[in-house]
This record gives C-alpha cells, structure tokens and sequence, in this order.
C-alpha cells in the first residue's frame, strides 16, 4: 500500500512537472530579430525588394498558396482549388477560406483577390512585380469565396507564382498604395505597428488571425543591423535574441557559447562565376569549360565557409535546397587543372590570356570568392585582375549593358523553376541573342523552357527542367560554386525556426521555451 | 622677436635626433620596398587555403592571413604601394600647386582672391569625403585615390607657393632682377624658387605622411588598391572581420602604416630645423 | 573691421554656392542609374521611368537644379530615395550620432593635451619634453582607424567591457549611448590630443619668451605664477581656434570611425547615400558639412582676429 501511495505521489509531481514545463513552452514573449537589410517601402507591390519581401509576405500580407519548409504548394487562403482546361487557355477556381478578417477588422473575400491583382498589373502602377503574371487573361468573382483566373495557355508556374511572388499577397480592397507603403495591412498572423527608419520595425500579434494558437509570439521587433560583427555583438549581448543570416565565422563564435546556438541551412541561392558568354574568348566552348575544370570548389568553400561542411557545392543552375527540380552535376566538370590547361590550348590559348573578374560591392562572400578564383586561374596561365564595383556600378555595367568578362554573383531563387529561368533563358532579342547579361542563347533549351510553362505533369516538369539544367552545364554557360550557406543565430531559448527554400523570415512558428 | 630665435635654436641639436631617427625608419622601409621587389620569403598573392588563419611561427613570422598567405611578405610588399601612392600624390599635388601658387602670385587681386577662396574651400573640405566622391566618379582603384588625394594636396602646395612668393617680391635680390629687365617668369624660376625649395621639401614630407594615411584610410572603405595586391589599409579592413579569429591581423599593417608615417614626421620636423628654422611659421 | 566682415561673408556664400554646384553635378556624373539600383535588377523598363518620373530624374539638369536651391531656401530639404523619410529628420537623428562623438573627442583631446603641452614647454628636461614630444609624434602617426579596431579588439571582444560596435539609441540608454560613442572617440581624440599638444607647447614657448614675461620673471616668484596664467591664456588663444578647426574636420572625418564601429552617424550616411545614389541625401548632407566646416573655418578666424588685437587685419 505505502509503495502504491509513494509511486503514485512521485508520478503525480512528474506529471505535474511535465505539464508545467510544457505550459512553460507555450506562447507569448517579445522576440528581437536583427536583420542586415532594411525594406525599401513596405507596400510589395510598389518594391521588389528582398528586404521588404522576407518580413512582410507570409507574416503581415498572405498569399492564397504558401510554401513549407520543404518547398511543396499547401492552401493558405485557398482551402483548395480547381484547374480546368479551355481553349487556348486555362481555368483555375479557387475556393477561399471562411471566416478571415484582415488586420484592420475588415472581413477578407473574393473582392479582396481582384482587387489586389488588379493594383498588381496595373500599367498606371507598373508594379516591378507583375512581369510573371503576364499571361493572366481575366479575373472573375463568383461569390464572396469563389474566384476563378483565367490564363492564356496552361501557365504551369501559375501557383508557385501565387504562392511566392512578391505582389501576390492579398490586401484589403480599396486600400491606397501609398499608405501601404508604411502601414501595410493583410491577413496574416501579424499586424504591423510601427517603422523607425534607420532603426527598427514592430510587428505584433494579430488577434483576428484565422488559425488556432498561432503565432505563438506577441510581439516581434525587427532591428536593422547592417554589419555582422555589431550583430553578433548585440546578440551575446542580449540586445536581440535571434540574427538573421550570420556569416559562418561567427555562427562558429556561437558554437562554443552554451546559452546561443544556430540553424544552418542553405540559401537556395546559387553562386556562381557568370561568363560573359558573347564575349571572346569566353564565346568559344572549350574556353569556359576550361574554367569549369579550372576551379576547385572544395577550396573555395574551405576559403569562404568557416566549416567546410556547412558548404554546398553545386554544378547547374539551382540548389539542392530545391529537391523537387535540382539535379546534381556536381561531377560533370572535377577539378582538373591539366585538362583546363589542354582545353585552353586546344582553343588556341597555350600562353594562357588576361581578364578581369568584377566583383560587387557589399557581398564580401562573393568577393571573398572571387579573390581564391583568381588564384585558381592563375594556376593555369588565366591571369585575371580583381576589380570591385559598387553596387550602383556593377548594376550599370555588368546587368544592364553586359560590359564585363567575368563576375561573381548570387541568383537569389524561389521553388517555381520557370520563375528563375524565365528572364535568363527565354527573353531573346529580334536576332535570337539573349537580353540578359548572361549573354547565353540556346533555342532548344528556350523550347524547353516554354513547354515547361505548358504542361502540369509533375514528372515530365521534372525532366524538362533536369534537361535545361544538363545542357545550360554542358554548355558550361558558367561555373556554379556552392549554394551560400545560411545561418540564424539565436539565443537557446528560441525554438520553431525553419528555413523557407524563399527568402521569407517565417515568424509565425517561433515560440520561446522560457515563456 | 630675437628671444624666440634663440630658444629655437637651442633645439636644434635635438632636433637633429628626429631627423635622425626619420631618416633611419623612411630608410628602412624604402629598403624593404627594394628587397620586396625581388625577394620576400613567400609569394605575397598565391593562396594556400589549409594554412589559414595561423599565429606567428617559425614557418611565417607574422602569421598568415584567412586565404593562407604569408603577412610578412604582403606587408614587405605593401612599402611599394604606400611609396608609389606617396609620391605620386605629393608630385601631382606638388607640381600643381607650385604653377597655381605661381599664377596667382603674379596675378591681379581679383584672380588671387577668387582662386585662393576656391582652394580655402578645396581645403577645408573633409579630405575623405573629397576623395569618396571622386573616387565614386573615377571608379575605385589606386590611380583613382592617387588623384583624389593628390587634389587636395594642392591648396597646400598653391598657398605655399604663393607665400613664398609674395615674401620674396620684397627682397632686394628680386627688386634688382626686375630692374635689370628680367621677366617675371624668368625670376620666380631661377630667384623665387630655390628659395621656397626647402619649404617645399619640408611639407612634401609631411604631405607624403598624409597620403599614406589617406590611402589607408580610402583601401579600408574598399576605395583604393584594388585585390589582391596588397595593401596595408585593405589588411586591416579584412583583419576586422576574423578579429576573434585572429587578432595577429590587425596588429602588423597598423603598425606598418604608423611606422612610416611617424618616421616621415619626424624627417620633415628634422628637415625643417635644419633646412631653415626661420621657415617654422610658414605654410 | 565691418568691410573685413562682410567680405569675409560674401566669400562665404561664394565657396557655399560653388559647393553647391560641384556636388550637385559631381553625384549626376558618377555612373549608375538611381531608379535601377532602388527597384533591383528584376524591375522593367517601364516601371524604372515611373520611379525616375516621380523623382524628376527626367528633368534637364539645370531645372532639378533650380528645384533643389529654390526648396532649400524654403526650408524643405526633401526625401530620402532610399528610406522616404524626409532628409531633416534623418539628418538630426544621425547628427545625434556624430556631434556627441566630436564633442566627446574634442573633450578627451583637450583633457590629454593642454596639460602635456604645458608640462613638456614647462619641463624642459630630457625626460619630460622628450616623452610628452615622442607622444605626440606617436598620436599623429596612428591612424584612427586603426586606433579603433585595436580597442575594440581590447576592450569589446577581449574584455568585453564596450560594445564591440553598434548604436544605443540615447532614448534608449544615455549609458548605453555614452558607450557605444566611448571608444570611436578616444580614436580620435588621442589623435586629436597629438596636435593639441604640440600647439600648446610651442605656442606656450613663444609667449614664455616674450619680453614682458622675462622681466616679471626677474621680479620674483609669485609674480612669475600670475604671469605664468597670463602668458597660458595669451597662449591658450591659438588653441581656441585649432579646436574650431578640428571640431570641423571631425564631423567630416568620422566618416572613418563611424564605419569601423557601425555607428550611424552623419559620415556614414553621407558615404551609404553616395552609394545607394542616394542623390537628395547627398545633396544635402554634403552641402550640410560644407556649410559647418567653411563656416566654423570663418568663424575662428573672425574669432582670432577679434581675440588677438596683435594680429594685423588681412
């Protein structure tokens, strides 16, 4: 009897302690988030900015699709739709979710919908957004939770589209673009306070939002930070709780620091060494192919991450952190300076020849990259100067008039491959040539790419863009580094975070552990 | 007037200490700039990324910086940066403020007075953000900052001219030139000008100090030498980001860059006393 | 003096509008298109007019001139591209950042360099005026760059006792402000204090020299401590005007400093803004430190003139 009342106290105080610790992990809390670059406007529809896009789309403005961590399409205001082929075009029905009100009280509808895409492809607004919704038709309201796009042929992309795009986040009808621009307002678990620019924005919890128990947060303070080491800094000392995208060197800091730790991850952002491929002599095959086999990719992740394995090395024009389409050829081209040096004389450059690498401004990760490159280079008799641009002067140069031999850059991608080989691959001049500074033309693979868009098979998808990948490699249009590792440092205590194959901060699944 | 002479001169001999010991640094480092050009114990540019981030040893005496390569040799290296940009900007800053000065001098009141309010404007301008600007405009690069900093070393330059030459119109040795019928050109070159020569030695000196200050200053913002050569300004700003990494990197460019710009300082200060004490006031 | 004055004013505004002129041609000149670099590479040719129309890029020059001066005048010194908030706020919450910082580096230069100056001019054995000397020489040959990251390095990442860069706001912590400024202004000021020092010993010297001084001197002791605070003061006049001088060129030349610790201060948004192409931002801030360097620079020598009635009017 003694030994049953014992047993059953002691479980009784573990139960007590379970429930408590589980009680202590529940919502509530303020949570300071350092980000490095601050939004430029906060209406999405007006900016393409990054800045804007990773703390806005998902937490304050919902699209009607969103992405999960592992980059699959899941209802967020559309509980489900209906895709229906016309002639010459398509049909999608979407059915939306009941009971929404937006942050400002309003009740979220079909009218909503149109109204957004409407502002979205308004010439009058000329959206930087709108370009991949071009091949919308029409916009229909059937009732107040039923709305229908029509599209000009299948528009495959459509929904990843909808669930990623910057402008696709639904606003409330009516509202005026420019008071969005500092006050933005959706549907999401968040509603917007303030904005201090030069300082900090507030987000807190939105207590209209349609989905039980979430967010778990009260109230997120976002504090722009531009450099990495003040960062680091105010995190240790407690001035924030979580940094948003930390070099690895400190992520390494962190490591040894009990009460912080850090997710790593990877960015879905593919770094590569962009040749100019109209350019002699990097218009010759056997010359860029040269550098593919001339650069290590190994070395250069050792000279840039601070642990060679939170590097991803990658050899196409994607991520791995995109697994639905990303094929890995990593092995098309090893490192091999000797063959470099055969493929080079083969194409008439025995003696090697003289470049120039530009390299942009602010991404130190990528100048970093482009100094052991130039090392690599010289190792087979390319003798390559460094020159780093400004910003402002890399766009002039390099992207808009392709006045360049070489450069290092990162292609920020999302899930939806058409939307990273559409610009790239398909927009051609009246002779064929590309319009964009890649300089690369292929009419098969711009084929491809448009039967991509025309057919919803998941799996002939996959192959046509397993395809575009291998021959873009072979032709070895540029030498693909690593996809840029990701880190967010945080104190132990916060729990929930997941990395977004695109570059939204999901706040919503954050809590904090101590209450 | 006579009593401050005297104890000027009464520090003269210690004075010769700090030219001494100006000479001797400047010496040394245009030494290792020499050396540097045939030798320095590793290649200063090639990478070798598995010895990274290393302390002093016996191997690299001043440890190696993040891609693996020798700091001793980079800032051996770095000398012939900082001297090229040292020269350079003084000999445009020099050269075109020396011809500014004489023009103004000889010039009408109204010349004088505008161009010289221009160069008061040039001057008192932050010189940094001078040369950010132009250097926006230019591109970034050393040739770029060369000249950036070379600008504004010319109201220093035009204004020294210009005094030397106003102060010496008065002397005898001009008054009786100008009567013999020389032109004025023909008398600033061969009466004026070696006399306000070591007043310009004297703040060439301290200017080149300047220079290489400047130029660190614009490589640590990324505006000057561009990669991979090496440059003391640009080792410290890369330094910054592997502080708790490596602290060894911050040390040796900084002292690289104080060293030569003290050893200049104290040989223009020794030039000065000895050249000509009486032009302590000038410039 | 009146005549003196006024022209002394007239070259003012002169060297303000020349200024104005220069650097509003010199951030149209430097490549790269504004409306690109704010809507990113992914932005279509049309929405980069729209964004050019609303910020009248597509003005002649001349017009965008004309705008800029005529809303000066009136006060408004417009909006930032980058951020959209009005450039006036911007300005003062940055200028909170840098005048402290000035301030603060003056004050320590003062502190360390008065007092070494009158021991080295006062002491002239080996030891005192070597060492005080040597300093100085010391303080001018360091960069402040460097300066900065070496105390960081000691006191934020070793120590930990500093901020190892960064911010606090003064509405925030007038502690926290008070030490995130600390060590960017002892860069500066020591540096600073080099300067101080050589100045106050040598102008000390000459004042000491005097005849006036040399024959109280003879008179006996006491009277060679009052003299003694009369030749400091005569002595200390130059000094007031280098302050002037320096405190000007600080503002300017914390552009440096306020990158090494990401403070966010005037410097560095002059320098951010030259970069984003920022161009009312530049604009202004740069004709802003021109009016506050040129200005200070009249002022002290008006003060210097009017301080010293020895010194001949130009």
């Amino acid at each position: 009897m003694r030994i049953t009342k014992w047993i059953g106290s002691t479980l009784f105080i573990i139960g007590i302690l379970i429930g408590g610790l589980t009680y202590a992990q529940s919502p509530g809390g303020t949570l300071r988030v350092a980000v490095q670059g601050e939004p430029l406007g906060l209406n999405l529809i007006l900016t393409p900015s990054a800045e804007t896009y990773q703390l806005i789309m998902y937490n304050v403005v919902e699209p009607l699709l969103r992405y999960t961590a592992e980059g699959e399409l899941t209802p967020l205001l559309a509980t489900s739709y209906e895709v229906e082929e016309l002639e010459g075009g398509t049909r999608y029905t979407f059915y939306l979710r009941s009971g929404v009100t937006f942050q400002n009280g309003e009740p979220f509808t079909a009218h909503d919908v149109k109204y957004t895409f409407d502002r979205l492809l308004d010439p009058a607004i000329a959206s930087p957004n709108a370009a991949p919704f071009s091949f919308l038709r029409g916009i229909e309201i059937l009732n107040n939770l039923i709305v229908r796009f029509v599209t000009e042929g299948k528009a495959a992309p459509f929904l990843g589209y909808l669930a990623s795009n910057k402008g696709a986040g639904i606003i409330p009808a009516g509202s005026g673009m420019e008071a969005l621009k500092t006050h933005p307002i959706g549907t999401g678990p968040f509603a917007f306070v303030e904005w201090v620019p030069g300082d900090h924005l507030t987000l807190m919890k939105n207590p209209h939002y349609w989905k039980e128990e979430s967010p778990y947060l009260d109230e997120v303070i976002v504090k722009f930070i531009p450099d990495q080491a003040a960062s680091l800094a105010a995190l240790r000392a407690g001035d924030v709780d979580m940094v948003d995208k930390m070099v690895s060197e400190n992520a390494l800091v962190l490591e040894s620091d009990p009460r912080f730790k850090f997710v790593a991850d990877w960015m879905n952002t593919p770094q590569l060494l962009a040749i100019n491929n109209a350019r002699p002599p990097f218009d010759n095959l056997l010359v860029r192919r040269a550098l593919c086999y001339a650069i290590d990719r190994d070395e250069i992740i050792a000279g840039t991450v601070a642990r060679p394995e939170w590097g991803r090395p990658i050899g196409s024009h994607m991520s791995p952190r995109n697994p639905l389409f990303y094929v890995d050829l990593v092995g098309m081209y090893p490192h091999d300076p000797e063959r470099a040096r055969q493929l080079l004389a083969q194409a008439g450059y025995p003696h090697g020849f003289q470049t120039t690498i530009y390299l942009p401004q602010p991404f130190e990760f990528h100048i970093r990259t482009g100094e052991i490159i130039a090392d690599q280079l010289r190792e087979v008799g390319i003798d390559c100067s460094l020159q780093v641009l400004e910003w402002g002067q890399w766009i002039e140069r390099v992207y808009r008039q392709w006045d360049y031999d070489l450069t290092v850059i990162g292609d920020d991608q999302g899930v939806e491959p058409a939307a990273n080989f559409t610009k790239p691959f398909e927009r051609v001049q009246a002779d064929g040539s590309s319009k964009y500074y890649f300089q690369y033309s292929n009419p098969f693979v711009r084929e491809l790419l448009s039967r991509g868009k025309e057919t919803f098979d998941t799996a002939e998808r996959k192959t046509i863009y397993a395809m575009v990948q291998t021959i873009i490699a072979s032709d070895a249009m540029a030498v693909w580094i690593q996809d840029i590792p990701h880190f967010e440092g945080m104190r132990s205590e916060v729990m929930g975070y997941r990395k977004l194959p695109i570059y939204v901060l999901d706040l919503a699944r954050l809590y904090l552990s101590d209450g | 007037m006579t009593l401050t002479r005297h104890s000027r001169r009464a520090r003269s001999p210690r004075q010769n200490i700090s030219f001494i010991i100006g000479a001797v640094i400047v010496g040394l480092i245009a030494l290792t700039a020499c050396i540097s050009l045939f030798y320095t114990p590793y290649d200063s540019i090639k990478m070798s990324i598995e010895d990274r981030l290393q302390g002093p040893s016996t191997a690299h005496l001043l440890g190696t910086d993040q891609y693996g390569r020798d700091i001793l040799s980079r800032i051996m290296e770095g000398t012939q940066n900082s001297i090229l940009v040292g020269v350079v900007a003084v000999g445009i800053g020099m050269s075109l403020g020396v011809l500014l000065g004489l023009w103004v001098a000889f010039s009408s009141g109204w010349v004088d007075e505008a161009v010289m309010r221009t160069m008061d404007v040039i001057y008192a301008f932050p010189a940094i953000l001078n040369a950010i600007l132009l250097v926006a405009i230019l591109g970034p690069g050393i040739v770029n900052a060369m000249i950036a900093i070379g600008i504004h070393n010319v109201p220093i330059f035009a204004r020294l001219t210009r005094g030397g030459v106003l102060r010496a119109r008065e002397e005898e040795y001009v008054l009786a030139a100008y009567s013999l019928g020389r032109r004025r050109w023909a008398v600033a070159w061969r009466h004026i000008l070696p006399n306000i020569l070591s007043s310009l030695i004297v703040q060439g000196t301290i200017q080149f100090a300047v220079a290489i200050l400047a130029e660190a200053a614009l490589s640590y913002l990324g505006l000057g030498t561009q990669l991979p050569y090496p440059s003391w300004g640009r080792m410290l700003r890369e330094a910054q980001t592997f502080m708790g990494l490596a602290p060894w990197l911050a040390i040796f460019p900084g002292l690289a860059i104080a060293s030569f710009v003290l050893g200049l300082n104290l040989l223009g200060d020794g030039l000065r006393d000895l050249l000509d004490p009486r032009l302590r006031g000038a410039g | 003096m009146a005549a003196y004055l006024t022209r002394r004013f007239i070259g003012f505004l002169a060297a303000l509008v020349l200024v104005s002129l220069l650097v509003f041609l010199a951030i149209r000149v430097i490549p790269g298109d504004t409306a690109q670099i704010i809507l990113g590479t992914e932005a279509d040719p049309s929405s980069l007019f729209a964004l050019r129309e609303r910020l009248g890029l597509n003005e002649p020059v001349y017009v965008q001139y004309g705008t800029w001066i005529k809303n000066l005048l009136t006060g408004r010194l417009g909006e930032s591209i980058r951020y959209g908030e009005p450039i006036g706020e911007l300005i003062s919450s940055r200028f909170a950042v840098t005048g402290p910082l000035a301030l603060l580096a003056i004050v320590i230069a003062l502190l360390l360099g008065i007092p070494l100056g009158i021991f080295a001019a006062t002491h002239r054995s080996r030891f005192g005026d070597y060492g005080v000397m040597a300093f100085s020489q010391l303080g001018l040959a360091v960069p402040a760059f460097w300066a900065g990251i070496l105390l960081m390095l000691l006191f934020s990442v070793k120590l930990r006792w500093f901020p190892a860069g960064g911010f606090i706001p003064w509405s925030k912590s007038i502690g926290g402000a008070l030490r995130s400024i600390f060590l960017p202004s002892l860069s500066l000021g020591v540096i600073h204090a080099a300067v101080i020092v050589r100045m106050t010993r040598s102008t000390l010297l000459e004042v000491l020299g005097e005849d006036y001084i040399r024959t109280a001197r003879g008179k006996g002791l006491i009277e060679r401590i009052v003299l003694y605070k009369h030749a400091l003061r005569n002595a200390l006049i130059p000094i007031i005007t280098l302050i002037g001088l320096q405190f000007a060129s600080l503002l300017g030349g914390a552009i440096i400093i306020e990158n090494v610790f990401y403070l966010p201060g005037l410097g560095r948004l002059a320098y951010q803004a030259i970069s984003a192409r920022d161009l009312p931002v530049v604009q202004d801030v740069v004709l802003l430190i021109t009016v506050l360097v040129v200005g200070l620079s009249v002022l002290v020598d008006v003060a210097y003139t009017l301080l010293d009635p020895r010194i001949r009017l130009e």
